[in-house]
């Protein structure tokens, strides 16, 4: 069993279910945003998948993409990426970490040199929203990354529109966790209901032990409560960017208010 | 790597499907019905009638007298400006609107740019009753106001894209993310040779019609294969369509003009195949205008088809290989080019093109330079320049010239 799957079973004993929200690195700046990341770590989480920023997000809705654009005001580097887990790690150094990203950043680095990087700061698993199946399986190939298997277990989709003989293969050869795409389209959207593909979560139980974390669309604790009825644990991202976008000119407040937006979410 | 060991939906090391598991299956789906309708005569048959009936093929080849004189070359003109709707575009979008009716979606959507593969996607869905829905970036509806409406004319919705600045790219990223929640009713008429696998391979096939009729039509006027072949790249698809008729004949130089801008520095210039360098954007493998990080580079150029920091994957492929070749032409050439043969030949050529015409007039001078008499060329004449009349007449008066 990889190293992820064996953490999260581990954190689903003690407390019954995942939460694994996402916080985009440096929004709204360096400082605050470490201050997100304790908050969101004393609040619960039990990971958090640290995103990474890019100028062509295609799987994102418009908070996200708003996000991006504020983070790339100022010039990113994958050493200051970097840094930010090393921090994370003297911190929190029995949580896991994940990484989110599209795959050019990856590439551009040199996807195992980052491997390794990530690997010595307790990141444990990866979600790129723009490698399906096949081109991972390639560049896993290419790039000489299977020492890797069991350390960072490289996360696939499973969506709405994903064909019975696909999810089968993906369920099969799956790490760390699935994450489940609640509805055909990007993140962030105002509509959540989990019963039209509630069959999904069957089909995926019946070819896999990892856990499945739903995401895309989480925003009130009713959908919370929606989600664990179905899947082990949740994903939360575009709500906490909106938070921060709205109180950008009172940047102190923010920790505060994920905080209570955490309780309300969690109650 | 040699031929057999490429992968499908790859060019060498370049292409691929780089997209959410959403889009997976509709690819699947449209790679499936790309195989079996390209090899089938009856659907041969009803987009040949369409390319002859409705859009006007076959395009002249010109024998531009003047030009030739003008330059001391032989130069042949390749009329896709003539084609309806007023560029290559149409027959693309006629190809994948037909395939858009068998795999029964009756809703398509698409990006677009300068706004002819706008233009052509809703003039298709217009004669093949779809719904469309096309996706232009903010700077671009500015400077392409003419084509925004003419799309609304037609029946389109018209979606902003991107901020004030927005253009192709933004216009790309928004027509994905539609997809990605409308993929079951809807096809996305991709506009150029690029995205994930199969566009690439389907979009070059549609237009393939340009290099064949090329080849056929140079060969019946001189009786030899031109000395080289010119088309401007954005994207690429005129460029991969031209091409594709003269790749196998090794000695037919393939030279392509992507935007050289205002300059050869960052954002000033969409010249990816000479400045960028291999990452992933918006579905495939290719070149990249990028920083170190990868982040996406914002690009200019003053076409705004051109006017993109990617490149088809075919394209990286060719160059890399040494098949083909791409040249950087500047705002100011192609401007250049567009009054050159406005004045000289009686055809406005649009700004893209003019790209074409520019690289082609480098290249001819260059040759005579090294001794070579007379060569013979044929540019592909990608789209006609209407479209381009109001704002290049901004620029050429901000030049000091006047129009009386």
């Amino acid at each position: 069993m990889d190293e992820l799957q064996q953490y999260l079973i581990e954190c689903k004993k003690k407390k019954g279910f995942l939460f694994v929200p996402y916080h985009a690195f440096g929004d709204p700046d360096p400082e605050t945003s470490m201050k997100v990341v304790r908050t969101l770590f004393n609040a619960g989480a039990d990971s958090i998948e640290i995103g990474l920023p890019f100028s062509d997000p295609v799987a994102d809705g418009p908070v996200l993409q708003r996000t991006f654009r504020r983070i790339l005001q100022h010039e990113f580097s994958m050493q200051n990426f970097i840094d930010f887990l090393s921090k994370i790690k003297e911190e929190f150094p029995d949580k896991k970490i994940l990484v989110m990203g599209y795959i050019n950043l990856f590439l551009q680095f040199g996807i195992e040199k980052l491997f390794e990087k990530f690997y010595k700061n307790n990141v444990r698993g990866v979600i790129i929203p723009d490698v399906p199946m096949e081109e991972k399986s390639y560049i896993i190939e290419q790039y000489n990354l299977h020492k890797f298997e069991n350390k960072i277990s490289w996360i696939d989709f499973i969506t709405p529109t994903t064909q019975p003989h696909r999810l089968v293969k993906i369920a099969q050869n799956a790490r760390g966790f699935i994450y489940m795409v609640s509805y055909k389209g990007v993140t962030g959207r105002n509509s959540f209901d989990l019963k039209p593909i509630s069959k999904l979560f069957k089909q995926i139980r019946k070819y896999t032990g990892v856990p499945i974390l739903v995401g895309f669309g989480v925003k009130t604790s009713a959908n919370v409560k929606m989600a664990l009825e179905y899947a082990d644990g949740f994903i939360i991202a575009s709500r906490l960017h909106e938070l921060i976008e709205q109180n950008l000119n009172d940047r102190q407040k923010i920790p505060g208010l994920i905080e209570q937006e955490l309780k309300l979410l969690l109650a | 790597m040699n031929q057999s060991e490429i992968r499908e939906g790859y060019f060498g090391r370049y292409g691929g499907r780089f997209v959410s598991e959403l889009l997976i299956p509709a690819l699947e789906e449209l790679t499936t019905a790309f195989k079996k309708y390209s090899r089938d005569s009856a659907f041969k048959k009803e987009y040949n009638n369409l390319l002859r009936e409705f859009a006007g093929r076959p395009t002249l080849m010109y024998h531009a007298r003047n030009i030739s004189e003008k330059w001391g070359a032989d130069v042949y003109l390749k009329r896709e400006d003539l084609l309806h709707t007023g560029s290559h575009k149409i027959n693309n979008c006629l190809g994948q609107a037909l395939l858009a009716k068998k795999l029964k979606k009756p809703r398509v959507i698409a990006e677009t740019g300068a706004g002819q593969h706008g233009v052509a996607t809703a003039t298709a869905a217009a004669l093949m009753k779809l719904e469309c829905c096309v996706y232009m970036g903010n700077e671009d509806l500015r400077r392409q106001a003419l084509n925004g409406f003419r799309m609304r004319l037609l029946g389109a919705f018209v979606v902003g894209a991107g901020d004030q600045m927005g253009t192709l790219r933004d216009a790309v990223n928004e027509a994905l993310r539609d997809w990605s929640s409308s993929v079951d009713h809807t096809h996305y008429i991709v506009g150029s040779v690029i995205g994930p696998h199969p566009f690439p391979s389907l979009v070059k096939w549609f237009h393939a019609v340009i290099g064949r009729e090329s080849k056929k039509q140079i060969i019946r006027m001189t009786g030899k294969l031109p000395d080289a072949v010119f088309a401007c790249v954005g994207g690429g698809s005129n460029a991969m369509g031209m091409f594709s008729g003269f790749l196998t004949e090794s000695g037919v130089d393939l030279i392509g003009a992507e935007a050289g801008g205002t300059g050869m520095k960052k954002g000033e210039h969409s010249s990816t195949l000479k400045m960028g360098k291999p990452g992933v954007l918006q579905g495939c493998y290719t070149y990249v205008l990028q920083n170190k990080a990868g982040i996406v580079d914002n690009v200019h150029s003053i076409s705004a088809g051109l006017d993109y920091p990617g490149v088809g994957p075919e394209h990286a492929h060719l160059l890399e290989t040494g098949r083909a070749k791409y040249v950087a032409i500047s705002d100011d050439s192609a401007l250049a080019a567009f009054q050159e043969l406005s004045e000289t030949e009686g055809i406005i050529p649009a700004l893209e093109s003019s790209h074409a015409l520019a690289a082609a007039r480098n290249w001819v001078f260059d040759q005579k330079k090294l001794g070579r008499k007379k060569p013979m060329i044929v540019i592909s004449l990608s789209g006609r320049g209407d479209k381009d009349a109001a704002e290049a007449q901004r620029l050429m008066e901000k030049q000091g010239r006047v129009f009386q």
